[in-house]
C-alpha cells in the first residue's frame, strides 16, 4: 500500500514536470529508469488517480493520454490553506512554529531583538 | 450537604476566578513545563470537584456509604446522616443525572475532536506525499512562498508514528544553517513530548464547557507555554537568541490577506523571554510546582470526605446505642 502510494506521487511529480497529456507507456518509460515495472501496475496507478480525481483522462486512438487535473503549485496552496486557517482556531491537527505576524508586533519584536544585542550575555 | 456546596462553590470559584489567580504567577514563564502541570492541575481538580459533588450529594443512597463509612470506621448511619439532604435523595439523582450527561458530553466531544484531527492529519499526509520532498536532515519541504515551519504529529496506530517536520521552500531560504537547526529542534520537541496531547485535552474542556473561563484560559495559556517549553528544550543558553531570530524571520513573512484579527502575543511573549537574560532555574521550583499541584487536587477530595471524617470522630460516643438499633 505504501510502495503504492510512493508510485503515485511519483507519477504526479512526473505529470507535473511534462505538464502535457501523456499515455501510460510514456510514464513507465520513464519511472524504469530508476526501477522495474510493470505495464500494468503503472496502469492501476494511473487509474487510481484518476478515480480520486487527480488526474483527467482523454481516449486517444486505442489508450488514454493524461494530465493533471491541478498543478503541484494548486496542490502546495491547499495544504497550506489548511495550516493557515488550523493555527488560528489552534486545534492541535498541527503544531506551527510561529504565526504570522501583524505590522504592530513585527516593530516590537525587531525593537526587542535589537535593544538586547548591546547587553552582555 | 455541606460538602456538595463547598464544592459547588470551588467549582464557581475555581471556574471562574482560578484563571486569574495562576495568571498571576509569572514565574510560569520561567518554567513553562511546570506551568503546563500547573495549569492541567488545576482544571483537572475543577472537573473533579464537580464530579464529587454530586457524589457526595448521592452518598446517602450510593452503595459506595458502607466503603467509605469503612475506611474511616464510622457507622453507617452517621455517615448517611452527615451526607444526607433535607430533600430527601432528589438533589443526588439530579447531581448524578447531570454529571452522566456531563461526562457523556465530554467523551463524545474528545472522540470527535481526536476524529477530526485524525483525518485532517491523514489529509495532510496524503497531499505532503504528492507535493512534499524529502530533505535529507529528516524533514518535508514544500514548495512555497510563503514560510512556513510546523509539525505534524503522529501516534501509535499510525503510519508515521513519530510525526512530521514540514518547512516551505521560502522558510528555507529565510533561516541560516543554525536557526534551520534550532527550529527542527524546536519542532521535533513537540513531536516527543506529545504536545499535541496536550492541547487536545485542553481543547476538549474548553469545547465541552465553553462557559467556564478556567478552561478556555488554561487551553490558551498551555499552548503558550507548550511553545516556550520546546524553545527551551531546543536551544541552549547561547542559542537563544539565533532562535528569537528565526522566531522574528518566519514570523514577519509577508502574506497577501493578514486576516488574524487577535494580536499574537505568543510570539512578542517568546522573542522577549529567549532575548532576556537566561531564566535560572531555582532549587526545588519542580517540588514546589508538584507539591501545589498535589495540593489543588487534594482539595476536592478533602472537602468530598471531611463529614466522613467528622462522623468518624463523633461515632465514639454513638457507637454503642446505634449498635442495639436493629439495622
Amino acid at each position: 500500500m505504501r510502495q503504492l502510494g510512493q508510485l503515485e506521487a511519483a507519477v504526479m511529480q512526473r505529470l507535473w514536470s511534462w505538464n502535457r497529456p501523456v499515455s501510460v507507456r510514456d510514464v513507465l518509460e520513464d519511472l524504469v529508469q530508476e526501477r522495474p515495472l510493470a505495464y500494468t501496475t503503472v496502469m492501476t496507478v494511473m487509474d487510481n488517480l484518476h478515480s480520486k480525481g487527480l488526474v483527467r483522462r482523454q481516449k486517444h486512438g486505442r489508450a488514454y493520454l493524461y494530465a493533471a487535473t491541478s498543478t503541484r503549485e494548486e496542490h502546495t496552496a491547499e495544504l497550506l490553506g489548511q495550516v493557515l486557517a488550523d493555527s488560528t482556531d489552534r486545534s492541535a491537527t498541527l503544531l506551527r512554529f510561529v504565526e504570522t505576524l501583524d505590522p504592530g508586533e513585527v516593530a516590537q519584536l525587531r525593537t526587542a531583538l535589537s535593544e538586547r544585542a548591546e547587553e552582555p550575555s | 450537604m455541606t460538602a456538595a456546596l463547598l464544592l459547588a462553590a470551588y467549582v464557581v470559584a475555581a471556574g471562574s476566578g482560578g484563571a486569574t489567580a495562576l495568571s498571576r504567577w509569572t514565574w510560569i514563564n520561567r518554567a513553562p513545563r511546570c506551568g503546563i502541570l500547573a495549569w492541567q492541575a488545576l482544571s483537572f481538580s475543577v472537573v473533579l470537584a464537580g464530579f464529587l459533588a454530586a457524589v457526595a450529594l448521592a452518598l446517602p443512597f450510593l452503595p459506595l456509604r458502607y466503603a467509605v463509612a469503612d475506611l474511616f470506621g464510622a457507622h453507617t448511619l452517621t455517615v448517611i446522616e452527615h451526607y444526607a439532604t433535607p430533600l430527601g435523595p432528589w438533589p443526588g439523582i439530579a447531581a448524578l443525572t447531570v454529571v452522566a450527561f456531563l461526562a457523556t458530553k465530554l467523551a463524545l466531544t474528545t472522540a470527535r475532536r481526536i476524529r477530526r484531527a485524525d483525518q485532517a492529519r491523514r489529509a495532510q499526509r496524503k497531499a505532503l506525499a504528492l507535493v512534499g520532498h524529502q530533505h535529507p536532515e529528516g524533514f518535508i519541504v514544500i514548495e512555497h512562498a510563503e514560510p512556513v515551519a510546523y509539525c505534524l504529529p503522529g501516534g501509535a496506530g499510525h503510519p508515521d508514528r513519530h510525526g512530521t517536520v514540514v518547512l516551505s521552500t521560502a522558510a528555507l531560504a529565510l533561516l541560516t544553517d543554525d536557526e534551520r537547526h534550532l527550529v527542527l529542534g524546536h519542532e521535533r520537541r513537540h513531536l516527543r513530548a506529545r504536545h499535541d496531547l496536550a492541547l487536545a485535552c485542553a481543547d476538549a474542556l474548553r469545547t465541552t464547557f465553553p462557559r467556564v473561563a478556567v478552561f478556555a484560559a488554561a487551553h490558551r495559556e498551555i499552548a503558550v507555554l507548550v511553545e516556550m517549553a520546546a524553545d527551551d528544550a531546543a536551544s541552549t543558553a547561547r542559542e537563544r537568541r539565533t532562535l528569537a531570530q528565526a522566531l522574528v524571520a518566519l514570523g514577519t513573512g509577508t502574506r497577501p490577506e493578514v486576516a488574524l484579527g487577535a494580536s499574537d502575543t505568543a510570539a512578542v511573549q517568546r522573542v522577549r523571554r529567549l532575548t532576556a537574560p537566561v531564566p535560572r532555574r531555582r532549587a526545588g521550583q519542580g517540588s514546589m510546582v508538584a507539591a501545589a499541584a498535589l495540593a489543588v487536587l487534594s482539595l476536592p477530595v478533602s472537602i468530598a470526605l471531611a463529614p466522613a471524617v467528622e462522623a468518624a470522630t463523633r461515632d465514639c460516643c454513638a457507637i454503642a446505642p446505634l449498635a442495639i438499633e436493629p439495622s
